[in-house]
């Protein structure tokens, strides 16, 4: 056994991974950003370790034209349910998602532009490398893999989802969690192909920036408030 | 949450690690025996207790009381580590209505706090001495319970270890080595707390603060050992149906009915053992068994029981073991066998481990195998 073969075991076994969950998990409590950026290093570091094998994350090649019609409908999905249902009757309660982290990109094109291929890359592309093909299919295969296995991982890696996004606040985390049942979901129906969650979240997101460059991020919450759930 | 300090990180690291190593062993399919529900019991009592902390946070919102109820499910933690302890060795361990008796500590300081609370209700205030008394009486209870609960363990353990080595020819001492290092992981990990609860809220001492993280740490380590050993998971190995009970129990039961055999039955039975032993060698088999040779020799297995472990006054584990040093001896001043290492020949003669085979080596001839191959083929040569 190579040095290199022997790491990939350490890496592969079960009790690293429910190590790195853990570590992660409490990394975003704590601070919100290091938890994501250390699971970046840890998968980085693993993936070197089995020799590049993407599909270890289910990543590998997929027809592009399903798989990108399959994450519109998808995308469409998470807006009605989160952005038109969830989020504006979770606001009532807990208050504004605070989004003044992403003031800067208010009407300044460049900045958008920047930010969105950023975006793709360690959000869409990197939190469902390491959120979805990482956390939730690893922990689900330790658990046994049966679909119940799968719940119950889709939900812990939510709850480490949501932690890891504590900078907006309450109702962010709660938010953030919720879709990430959804893309948990996704993902779930789409073992082989961790693509259609990539580009869902990419999708989803470069709706949400264009919202917030366009200064109407509030537009569909606030009509929802004032119009369906005036009640409350 | 602004004051997290270091410790509180720590605290939710093991606590989480805990929380999905129990939901790993409630999951698990091959093996879903009541004693991986005791031991992710214990994890979880102790992972909760570990996380008061942020329990506190969430559940003081609504009402104080909450947490404190919660707190007191520590109670329940030691029986679950004994029951834990138990069914993993006597895998045919049926829970009893007498089991539920683990839980009267429990019960006892949860209506000591019902009636402390409702004493709050109705008087207003509950005095700070009787709340100290009632404290240091809670603390007693919980500590004298764990190490009670230890030794009950230790006490199940050896009781174990006699039916085995009466039982079986083969060594399992990696259970045995799991459960002794758990009991030991565990005496350590509450003494130590118990240290902490004297010298921080019994006397004051501040200057005692760093053995909160030394408590913590230990808890960690105990979880990832915990981890580490049971995703490994050591299989069980006493098959309930066919190992006798101790021989003690045997012997007396056959005095009070009269069923023991007369001495000179009885070493006609060893004469007969011994030649079955020498003439068909059933001993080469690594998982020969009481049971088994019963019915080889058909000779019953309480009667076989009885004739090794209590006439002949040798384990049978011991006895069979002998018939396979003297094999190895044997074998190792062999000239045809010249070029075989130790250890094929003790796979040969029966061994499965060389630790075993060591030991047992050395206390039949006072010698290691190397040392008494090297000294017979000397002898051999001159």
């Amino acid at each position: 056994m190579t040095l290199r073969e022997k790491i990939a075991k350490f890496m592969t076994s079960p009790f690293t991974i429910m190590t790195v969950v853990s570590i992660s998990f409490v990394l975003s409590v704590f601070t919100s950003n290091i938890g994501t950026f250390f699971g970046f290093v840890v998968i980085l570091f693993t993936l070197w370790a089995i020799k590049w094998d993407w599909s270890y994350f289910g990543i590998q090649r997929n027809p592009f034209v399903k798989t990108f019609l399959k994450s519109l409908f998808y995308t469409l999905l998470i807006i009605i349910v989160n952005d038109v249902f969830f989020q504006p009757v979770i606001e009532l309660f807990f208050g504004e998602t605070d989004l003044t982290a992403l003031e800067g990109i208010k009407g300044n094109f460049v900045s958008y532009l920047v930010f969105i291929l950023i975006m793709w890359v360690v959000a869409a592309f990197g939190e469902e490398f390491l959120y979805r093909g990482y956390m939730t299919k690893r922990l689900a295969i330790i658990f046994g893999n049966t679909q119940k296995a799968w719940a119950v991982a889709i939900i812990i890696s939510s709850v480490v989802f949501g932690y890891a996004h504590m900078y907006q606040g309450v109702s962010g985390i709660i938010t953030t969690g919720f879709v990430a049942l959804i893309f948990g979901a996704v993902f779930y129906k789409n073992q082989q192909n961790l693509w259609v969650g990539i580009l869902t979240h990419g999708i989803y997101d470069v709706f949400g920036i264009t919202m917030i460059f366009l200064d109407k991020e509030r537009i569909i919450t606030n009509w929802v408030q004032e119009n369906i759930f005036f009640f409350i | 949450m602004e004051d997290l300090t270091l410790l509180n990180a720590i605290e939710l690291l093991a606590g989480f690690q805990a929380f999905l190593f129990a939901i790993y062993l409630l999951f698990k399919k091959e093996s879903k025996s009541i004693s991986n529900y005791f031991i992710a019991i214990f994890i979880m009592l102790l992972a909760y207790n570990v996380l008061d902390f942020f329990a506190d946070f969430i559940f003081n919102r609504w009402s104080e009381n909450i947490s404190t109820f919660l707190q007191l499910l520590i109670y329940l933690a030691a029986p679950a580590l004994y029951l834990h302890i138990k069914t993993s060795l006597f895998s045919d361990y049926k829970l009893k209505v007498k089991d539920f008796l683990h839980t009267v500590p429990f019960l006892f300081t949860l209506v000591v706090v019902i009636s402390l609370m409702i004493m709050e209700i109705t008087q207003g205030n509950v005095p700070e001495r009787t709340e100290r008394f009632f404290g240091i009486i809670f603390y007693a209870v919980l500590y004298l319970q764990i190490y009670f609960y230890l030794y009950l363990s230790y006490r199940q353990l050896k009781k174990h270890k006699v039916i085995f080595f009466e039982n079986y020819s083969s060594s399992n001492t990696q259970r045995y080595a799991y459960i002794t290092n758990l009991i030991l992981l565990v005496a350590i990990l509450f003494s130590l707390s118990m240290v902490n609860i004297f010298t921080r809220w019994l006397y004051n001492f501040e200057s005692f603060a760093f053995i909160s993280y030394v408590v913590i740490i230990t808890v960690l380590v105990l979880f990832c050992w915990l981890i580490i050993i049971g995703l490994r998971s050591p299989e069980l190995f006493v098959d309930a149906t066919e190992a006798q009970p101790s021989v003690k129990k045997l012997v007396k039961l056959g005095e009070s009915n009269s069923s023991l055999k007369s001495e000179s039955e009885n070493n006609k039975l060893v004469k007969k053992l011994n030649a079955y032993m020498k003439d068909e060698e059933p001993f080469l088999d690594a998982s020969l068994t009481l049971h088994v040779l019963a019915q080889q020799t058909n000779i019953s297995s309480r009667e076989l029981s009885i004739l090794i472990n209590h006439h002949l006054n040798k384990h049978f584990f011991d006895f069979v073991n002998e018939y396979r040093i003297e094999k190895a001896m044997e074998l190792l001043t062999n000239p045809d066998h010249k070029n075989f290492t130790v250890l094929e020949i003790l796979y040969e003669v029966g061994f499965n481990s060389k630790s075993s085979f060591n030991t047992a080596f050395k206390k039949h001839t006072g010698l290691t195998p190397t040392q008494y191959r090297k000294n017979a083929l000397k002898k051999l040569a001159s």
